[in-house]
């Protein structure tokens, strides 16, 4: 029976060729795909990571200067001391709370007390006390 | 193949060493190391004499801040500097600030590191 003109004359060859060259092809896609998720999902965490820093960051920053710092005499020209902490308004709790809720964060706590190891911290160099006898570090955690 | 695995392992080294933005952080502790030096008086009556009160105050605060926190500082002039040298020393930021001193207005840098880890 004689071939029409169209039928290759080595089918099974060309079959073995594309296949051999199709399985390369689709180990490297797998492989790159697999690799952009793995670099994305650590992408993702550092982003994450880096907003909850800033986030204590700018909540700490607050704290010090405004949130937390002793003031003068009340009035209109009302002095602020920056970096000079009412200790009562940190006891309070409140503005953690508060803080805690507008920086959209699970759980906030700000307080002169070193909180140990756990979650993400940073801290301040504060003065305390009446006389501000005493240097502490307000620690900002946060996750 | 190859190519696709030298471009992985050149993409996620470069991610991985891409640590956490702090430049902001680090400006304002050295910030903070200044305004607490300042809210505690040290500046006032500062000479460069050895034996003055004000610089003996200086020299405690700063002692102090270093016990508490693992900073190392350097004011110019005033305090010889207890960071190390060379490689081992991560620089934190340092600022200048005009102070009187002796009753002259002179220029004061602060400068806050920490060793190396």
């Amino acid at each position: 029976m004689g071939r029409a003109a169209w039928q290759s004359p080595n089918r099974g060859f060309l079959s073995f060729e594309a296949m051999f060259s199709i399985i390369p092809a689709l180990l490297m896609l797998t492989f790159a795909l697999s690799s952009a998720h793995y670099l994305s999902a650590g992408a993702e965490q550092r982003m994450h990571e880096q907003q909850v820093f800033d986030k204590l960051v700018s909540i700490a920053d607050f704290t010090v200067k405004q949130g937390a710092a002793r003031t003068g005499a009340a009035g209109i020209d009302q002095v602020r001391y920056p970096n000079w902490l009412d200790e009562s308004v940190l006891d309070d709790g409140s503005l953690a709370r508060g803080l805690e809720q507008e920086a959209g964060l699970g759980e906030l706590s700000v307080q002169l007390d070193d909180p140990g190891a756990g979650a993400t911290c940073v801290y301040r160099l504060v003065v305390v006390g009446d006389d501000r006898e005493r240097i502490a570090k307000l620690y900002v955690c946060g996750d | 193949m190859f190519f696709v695995s030298i471009c992985v392992y050149f993409l996620s080294s470069a991610a991985v060493h891409q640590g956490t933005d702090d430049s902001l952080y680090r400006y304002q502790l050295v910030n903070d190391v200044w305004r607490v030096l300042y809210l505690r008086g040290d500046f006032n009556g500062l000479v460069l004499e050895d034996g003055n009160p004000a610089r003996a105050r200086l020299d405690a605060d700063l002692g102090e801040i270093e016990a508490q926190t693992g900073l190392c500082t350097y004011v110019g002039g005033i305090r010889d500097t207890s960071c190390p040298g060379g490689k081992a020393l991560v620089r934190v930021g340092s600022i200048s600030r005009v102070v009187l001193i002796g009753g002259n207005p002179e220029n004061l840098t602060l400068m806050v590191g920490k060793a190396d880890d």
